[in-house]
């Protein structure tokens, strides 16, 4: 591996020490002159027609200053989902609408002096509603004579895919590569199950944020929580109807996203009050809010079906996809594409068949979660994985390694399908999966546990070991680009303005190192100013696992255009060929003469003495292929089979990012997502009544792990170099959630001799399945 | 009805009159101006609006302000400069600690509680400490660690 | 938002029941708030008048006197978790003060608070009922006793007059040859109970059942259930094995979850009573025989 000055160094977060001080950087930590306090009024039904709307009272009531609803604002049809355009996501959703789709859709919202009067000023609207039959489960959606969700004439997308709200609809694609039916036929064995998973909230920690107010030019400024601030600007823009010149996002340090803030959820009301009352206006979620007003990931029944010899040779692989978008349709397409696009290029199998649908239900809407749609098709595929070894006789750290893709491999999926649609031919050119297996493997104790577990001792806790291995590719390729901009000050320091969003995830700091690297100089030299629009350069933003890979490529470009600004300045001052130049720790030094001029000295000539000019640049990264990063992941679990608890022992997990540009911040990435993932797979869940209410909206009845509930978890970095990213470095933010669930899965099975297809593994569930396989 | 109320906020005084349906975390936030201690959820359950009452961690989300009258309140900003971090904070930094950082001071000030009465805190009393505090980013690895190294730097013995 | 109300600060109880007579209907006491401001917040009680407990010396303490403990109701749970006496002589009360909450609810929370807030899957109050624990209630009237099981009356609904309060809660010291166990099943380390329960074993010196009470908690009826089968069956008898799995089997048959629970189903409850009851008993059985509680 290659050695690096900077990049590879656990260098403390550029903005750690603020953050863990309390400075007031948060969206919500500012407090402006005359601010307003925005509410939403929410569907108490899962559809239902608005047939009139009162505000009267409303509106009459003292400290009210805007009451907005379908009657009175622009119908502008977009989606909600911040992706590039034109977004791959229908345009299914209005800022207000004489129908609501699910319990906590928006009907109207209000501005007020304070959150009391705003509160007080909901209860005051008067909503006529005329109930409609809904529809719940994905499963019958589609029927003939279901309810019709989206029976607007005027929902649509904007890129040629199939689309038929008619009959809830949303997406669907299928795709064959090589030739399923004979991969079928030349199998010893076939295995097929029926696969769910649920829904799942992000839990932020910080709820969604914007605050809106206007500058003295009188340009509206949003205050955001958003990954996506230029995705954000656009479809405010669209959504108010005034050009985007007119807005300008800032992204402050963000509380935590996950993909829950890759979403356009709040900022088109709170833009709309503060245009309509020309004060700014504060419009913050409760936590209830974010259970029933944002997204989820969206909850998917699956059907696999694959054929083994029994050499071990994986012959065929059929997936069927459900994935239940809920009410409206953002990243419902894009979501359900990856289940294949992403997931399935994991496998060494020349058959593959997937057809997959995407459908409108009356439930919370799905959006962006880490691992988007990956994570739910690592599910069946680790399970079926894990069966097909019992069922050759081979262990499983040898079947997975036999049948994955490997350095210098393609997988046919790559051409066939992107998480968009067409995808680009590539060729795996950096892999440490099979190291990653072996490693994992041995620091986990994975043989000797296999055998210690055939014995299980006396008594009801049971215990096992499983493992899974996954894949998550970054970027949509062709499709994502990442710019930034840097310009040299008087002392040789630099200020590296940058389009990415850093939403708590190190961004800043990683795209710092690879500035710093670049040019040689300590990261302390570098200023990072991230994610303004007035100010930074575009950038898609922090989603599909890119920021340091394409983000990071656009620094590195911006650093190398730099350092030849740099050079030429320096050749002159020198009076030697720009050839014989090197730059070294802020200095550019002449290998022939050994004649040193410092960074400061270069920058002053250049501001001040001769052929004046600004020492900047700008450059672009324009994704060409998605860079694929593996982990294989071993829990170890122990299950009470009276009471049906699960409780996650050991966890190890090794990971191909690359080359880990900060390998504190890359462990912290690893273990955040596996913890989201174990919480998802064992205690995370959603409950609804029939009537589409979700019935715990909280943290104290939706729950997610706390200190005490946490495994011992190990994390391996084990690097590879890819050619593509930023001196080696590939994506690590969304990989490492897609284990827990096929690996718990499996671990529960090496304990108890039984599979769960459903998720999440519950006490209950567990208990259940353990006295159904009793009375067998 | 509104009341003066006194009480002890980072080391000052401070009287400030209050209504008796307005909560501490509010009161903090915006007559305070002290945005440290934050919203995560409103109904005890996040801990991100953790604040120090007589040294002891509670929820300024489910505390009357009116009630704090003659006590000591400490939050985030009261703890440590950027001169003078507080040894938790300097650890938080270098173990990586802090990836968001929206957890970050009400974790910081149940460590310090934990730490004040317990300089040598075992694995599990470590998370027990910060067990009200909710975080979504760290999967709580480093946190534990930085606790750790904080007690070491504290004078705690540790073997 | 909490609604517009007017707030007082009394020092004393007399001042606390003077002020419930005039008032009581539209009063409510405050503790440690953590359960009333939540329901406020949600709108579900809007009191005109809150009374704050807290600044009453009289009412905070942990004493032991004669057979038996006097906690002050508005002692806190983390006050009751540090308490070297409790620890030492009432472990029953240390387990389940320690499986309730967080650091930060504990801080505030009270005893007093919980008791009377009824909640059927609160965690103290099966192992004050398996400590034959008293409330002493004061109001204009004078003061009563009511044993807890009697205190509770349905879902957060108590026997607690609207200008009476709590005042103490009095646990009587297990006699010797007691070993007590409390057990509880959440989805993570701090939720609310799925289900709890509380068991207290006290032997003859001939090793026989003197004395049990089996207590479950978690939402397995309006209230906790103090379970009359199992005292009938262990009383007097030789326990083992065999016999407390039929006892634990039999407690099941009194329980009466609801079905609209998020937490578990009522299948899921009675199932894992069973266990639970099961393992509370042999593990207080062993603590009995063993002389640990005393
Ligand atoms: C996040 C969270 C987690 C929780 N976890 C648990 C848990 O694991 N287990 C558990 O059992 N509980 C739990 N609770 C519930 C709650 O903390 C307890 O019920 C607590 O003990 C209530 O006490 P308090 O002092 O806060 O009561 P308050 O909220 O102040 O009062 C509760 C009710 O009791 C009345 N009251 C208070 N004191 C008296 C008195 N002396 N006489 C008469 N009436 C009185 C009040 O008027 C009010 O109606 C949790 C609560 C939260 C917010
Ligand atoms: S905001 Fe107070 S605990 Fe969440
Ligand atoms: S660091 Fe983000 S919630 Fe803890």
């Amino acid at each position: 591996m290659r050695e690096f000055k900077v990049v590879g160094k656990s260098v403390p977060k550029v903005d750690a020490f603020p953050l863990a001080l309390g400075k007031p950087l948060f969206a919500d930590d500012i407090e402006l002159k005359g601010m307003l306090h925005a509410k939403i009024l929410w569907s108490p039904h899962a559809h239902a027609r608005i047939k009139n709307i009162d505000t009267g009272k409303t509106e009459a009531l003292p400290g009210v200053h805007a009451v907005l609803c379908y009657k009175n604002v622009p119908r502008v049809v977009h989606t909600s989902a911040g992706q590039s355009w034109p977004e791959p996501s229908p345009y299914d959703i209005v800022m207000f609408d004489n129908k609501v789709r699910h319990v906590g859709d928006r009907v109207a919202a209000i501005a007020a002096e304070t959150e009391e009067i705003a509160e007080k000023a909901l209860k005051l609207i008067k909503v006529e509603y005329e109930l409609l039959p809904a529809v719940f489960d994905p499963e019958q959606a589609m029927d003939e004579g279901a309810p019709v969700i989206h029976d607007e004439p005027d929902c649509k997308y904007l890129i040629p895919v199939f689309y038929d709200p008619k009959h809830n609809h949303c997406a669907h694609i299928d795709l064959e590569v090589g030739d399923f039916e004979q991969g079928m036929k030349e199998a010893d064995f076939v295995i097929e199950h029926k696969f769910k998973t649920h829904h799942e909230q992000h839990c932020s920690i910080e709820p969604h944020t914007c605050i809106c107010y206007f500058d003295h030019a009188g340009r509206l400024v949003i205050r955001t929580s958003t990954q996506v601030p230029f995705h954000v600007r656009r479809i405010v823009a669209q959504c108010l109807q005034v050009p985007e010149r007119m807005i300008r996002v800032i992204k402050p340090r963000i509380g935590g996203g996950f993909g829950g803030k890759q979403e356009v959820l709040i900022d088109d009301v709170c833009a709309m009050l503060a245009m309509r009352t020309k004060r700014p206006v504060r419009l913050v979620y409760t936590r209830e809010e974010e259970f029933t007003s944002a997204r989820v990931r969206h909850p998917m029944v699956m059907w696999a079906k694959t054929g083994v010899r029994k050499d071990g040779t994986l012959t065929a692989i059929q997936l069927r996809v459900l994935s239940n978008a809920g009410a409206y349709g953002p990243h419902a397409m894009t979501v359900m594409n990856n289940t294949c696009a992403k997931a399935l290029p994991l496998f060494h199998c020349e058959n593959i068949k997937w057809i997959a649908d995407a459908v409108y239900t009356n439930l919370i809407p799905g959006g962006a979660y880490r691992g988007y749609g990956v994570t739910q098709a690592a599910f069946p595929m680790g399970v079926m994985m894990d069966e097909m070894a019992e069922t050759i006789g081979m262990d499983p750290v040898n079947f997975w390694k036999m049948n994955t893709i490997k350095k210098g491999e393609t997988s046919p999926i790559f051409k066939a399908l992107s998480e968009t649609g067409k995808g680009v031919e590539m060729i795996v050119e950096s892999c440490s999966l099979p190291e990653c297996i072996d490693r994992g493997a041995e620091i986990f104790g994975w043989r000797e546990k296999r055998e210690r577990f055939k014995n299980q001792p006396e008594g009801p806790v049971k215990y096992g070991v499983g493992m899974s291995c996954m894949v998550q590719g970054g970027t949509v390729p062709l499709i994502d680009m990442a710019s930034a901009f840097a310009k040299m000050n008087d002392d040789g320091s630099f200020n590296l303005l940058i389009g990415a969003a850093d939403l708590g995830t190190g961004a800043d700091t990683v795209l710092a190192q690879i500035f710093a690297e670049t040019l040689d100089i300590p990261v302390e030299d570098v200023i990072v100013y991230p994610s303004d629009t007035d100010i930074t350069p575009f950038d898609k933003g922090a989603y599909a696992s890119g920021t340091t890979y394409l983000s990071g490529m656009a620094v590195l470009k911006t650093a190398e255009k730099i350092k030849e600004q740099i050079l030429n300045v320096a050749a002159d001052m020198l009076g030697e060929p720009k050839e014989d130049l090197r730059i070294e720790n802020k200095a550019v030094i002449s290998s022939k003469s050994g004649k040193r001029v410092e960074f400061s000295q270069i920058v002053k000539r250049a501001l001040y003495i001769k052929d004046q000019f600004q020492i900047a640049a700008i450059a672009s990264e324009l994704s060409r292929l998605p860079p694929q990063s593996f982990a294989a992941h071993f829990a170890e679990v122990e299950v009470d089979t009276e009471t049906g608890q699960v409780k996650v022992l050991s966890y190890v997990a090794a990971v191909d990012c690359g080359t880990a540009v900060n390998p504190k911040l890359a462990e912290g990435q690893v273990e955040g997502a596996i913890l989201n993932g174990i919480s998802y797979a064992l205690t995370e869940e959603f409950f609804f009544d029939d009537k589409g209410r979700v019935l715990n909206p909280s943290f104290g009845d939706y729950k997610i792990f706390s200190a005490p509930d946490i495994p011992k978890i190990t994390t391996i970095l084990v690097p590879s170099y890819e050619p593509t990213g930023p001196y080696g470095a590939k994506t690590v933010g969304e990989v490492n959630i897609n284990g827990p669930l096929p690996a718990i899965s499996n671990a529960i099975y090496n304990a108890v001799g039984t599979r769960l297809y459903d998720t999440p593994f519950t006490s209950e569930r567990v208990l259940n399945v353990l006295k159904e396989k009793g009375a067998d | 009805m509104k009341k003066e109320i006194e009480f002890t906020i980072n080391g000052k005084s401070r009287k400030l009159t209050v209504k008796p349906n307005e909560l501490l975390l509010n009161v903090i936030r915006e007559d305070l101006g002290l945005t440290g201690t934050k919203y995560g959820c409103g109904t005890g359950e996040c801990g991100a609006c953790t604040v120090l009452i007589d040294e002891e961690p509670v929820l300024s989300c489910l505390t009357l302000a009116i009630t704090v009258d003659k006590k000591k309140v400490t939050t985030i900003e009261g703890i440590g400069t950027d001169e003078n971090p507080h040894p938790l904070q300097q650890a938080f930094v270098e173990t990586g600690a802090v990836q968001c950082g929206f957890c970050t001071p009400g974790m910081i000030l149940s460590a310090k509680t934990l730490l004040d009465k317990n300089p040598n805190p075992t694995e599990d009393e470590i998370k027990r400490a910060i067990e009200g505090n909710l975080c979504r980013c760290t999967g709580y690895i480093k946190i534990i660690e930085a606790i750790k190294l904080a007690s070491v730097r504290m004078g705690g013995r540790r073997k | 938002m909490l609604n517009d109300l007017e707030y007082f600060e009394p020092e004393t109880i007399s001042d606390v029941i003077t002020f419930l007579a005039k008032h009581g209907k539209d009063t409510k006491l405050i503790a440690g708030g953590t359960d009333l401001l939540v329901d406020m917040k949600k709108g579900k009680v809007k009191p005109k008048y809150l009374v704050n407990l807290m600044k009453i010396p009289e009412l905070s303490h942990i004493i032991e006197d004669g057979g038996g403990l006097r906690i002050g109701a508005t002692t806190t749970f983390r006050e009751i978790e540090e308490s070297k006496l409790i620890k030492e002589k009432y472990p029953l009360l240390f387990e389940a003060a320690r499986a309730m909450g967080t650091v930060q609810i504990r801080n505030m929370a009270t005893i007093g608070g919980n008791i009377c807030n009824a909640l059927p899957s609160a965690d103290i109050p099966p192992a004050l009922v398996a400590l034959d624990a008293k409330a002493k209630i004061v109001g204009q009237s004078g003061e009563r006793f009511l044993p807890l099981e009697e205190f509770f009356v349905g879902i957060r609904k108590t026997a607690l007059e609207s200008d009476e309060l709590i005042r103490e809660v009095h646990v009587k010291s297990p006699p010797a040859g007691s070993g007590t166990a409390f057990l509880k099943i959440g989805r993570t380390a701090s939720d609310l109970a799925t289900l709890n329960v509380a068991v207290r074993v006290t032997l003859e010196n001939n090793g026989a059942c003197k004395e049990v009470r089996v207590v479950v908690g978690g939402g397995v009826g309006p209230t906790l259930i103090r379970s009359k089968r199992a005292e009938t069956l262990l009383e007097g008898k030789i326990l083992e094995e065999p016999l407390i799995e039929k006892t634990a089997r039999e407690v099941s048959k009194e329980l009466k979850p609801r079905p609209t629970s998020i937490r578990a189903s009522p299948f899921y409850k009675i199932e894992v009573s069973k266990v639970l009851v099961k393992r509370a008993l042999m593990k207080a059985l062993g603590r009995a025989k063993a002389g640990e509680d005393r």
